[in-house]
């Protein structure tokens, strides 16, 4: 035991190993940041603040960051995984299904994985998994893949998502927003893409008609407004050019990207 | 978020000087929690939509070689959030020496 320390603790490598940590941890840090997934911005941002860390700190900071890395990084890598392969399937007939069962049968069976998800929204994958786990919203379509069932967002889900991105960058709460979201989940498909939602930055208003919007904003309350209708189409057209999924399981021309 | 001592911590560093921006260093120096919790933490407050976040401006320090650095701003949901946290935590007998040092803060 005591030999086998010694042989591998020998002075080169010791010396090595202290040279890179103590006055390296700039490249230590870029190889821990690799466990992030792509898109992380704690990539870029944990590189630019280890140049705020007083030098003698900086090896013990790094480890931190190693720390991090090991259980936030790869839970997230591993929770993307999750969420492109089947779950445990919903029983029928459990809330599995949150915008009622209509829905389903609207998208005919074609849903796109968390990824497609993402990038058609405009959000990171961070967001899409945080806002399903707090039900704002959750993959509302399911497919049938060997055994299981996958769940999958459907467009109106990918659509909420959208709308939710566009309310958050304009500053309304996310109080607010879960109240929008809520009210438009009783809304079907069709008629979403008539109403245009107003805000005053604090609260949100439904309007389906220009009169409501001009009301709206003679009375100092709209001060933005998003067409979903717009939105829509939007999202259509990006959609049209990322890879959806099958009720079937058979996939559409391309494969989805590996993750 | 789950109310949590270091979610106190955190509140408290950033309502102490709320309308600045705020570095994820100096953040975690300020109320003392460590860097490996703090990012994550904010990241939270992000997904919440306490927070804003930013990529500073490189040109003005000349420095080129430098990465930019990520900062955090307060939003006015994070603000009242944080508030509601901090009104809760000076009723919570866990949080009392946190609070109390808060206080003195408050007065210089």
């Amino acid at each position: 035991m005591i030999s086998l320390t010694f042989q591998t603790l020998t002075w080169p490598t010791l010396m090595a190993a202290l040279l890179i940590w103590g006055f390296a941890p700039g490249a230590v840090l870029r190889v821990i940041v690799l466990l992030f997934p792509k898109d992380d911005p704690r990539r870029r941002e944990l590189l630019g603040e280890l140049y705020a860390v007083p030098r003698p700190e900086r090896p013990f900071w790094v480890i931190e960051q190693l720390e991090v890395g090991l259980f936030e990084g790869l839970r997230h890598r591993s929770g993307r995984k999750k969420a492109v392969w089947p779950m445990a399937a919903p029983e029928a007939g459990e809330e599995g299904l949150p915008f009622g069962a209509e829905l389903v049968v609207e998208t005919v069976g074609i849903g796109y994985r968390g990824p497609t998800a993402c990038a058609a929204a405009g959000i990171t994958y961070r967001q899409l998994d945080y806002w399903a786990r707090t039900g704002l919203v959750e993959p509302s379509a399911l497919a049938v893949q060997g055994s299981g069932v996958q769940r999958l967002y459907s467009f109106r889900d990918i659509l909420v998502l959208r709308i939710i991105k566009r309310l958050l960058d304009t500053g309304i709460s996310v109080k607010q927003i879960r109240a929008a979201v809520a009210h438009l989940h009783g809304r079907s498909t069709d008629d979403l893409a008539s109403v245009t939602l107003m805000s005053d930055g604090l609260s949100v208003y439904e309007c389906t008609s220009p009169d409501e919007v001009v009301d709206l904003l003679q009375g100092g309350q709209g001060v933005f407004g998003l067409a979903l209708g717009r939105i829509w189409q939007e999202i259509g057209r990006t959609l049209a050019e990322l890879p959806a999924e099958r009720a079937d399981g058979r996939r559409d021309e391309q494969p989805p990207p590996s993750w | 978020m789950r109310r949590t001592y270091t979610l106190v911590q955190v509140a408290i560093a950033l309502l102490d000087n709320g309308s600045e921006r705020h570095w994820g260093y100096e953040l975690s120096k300020q109320s003392g929690v460590r860097s490996g919790v703090m990012y994550p933490t904010l990241q939270r407050m992000l997904d919440e939509g306490w927070l804003t976040d930013g990529w500073e401006d490189q040109s003005p320090s000349g420095r080129a070689k430098r990465p930019p650095r990520r900062y955090y701003e307060l939003t006015d949901e994070g603000k009242a959030a944080l508030g509601a946290v901090l009104a809760e935590a000076r009723r919570d007998v866990r949080f009392a020496p946190l609070v109390a040092r808060q206080a003195a803060w408050g007065h210089c």
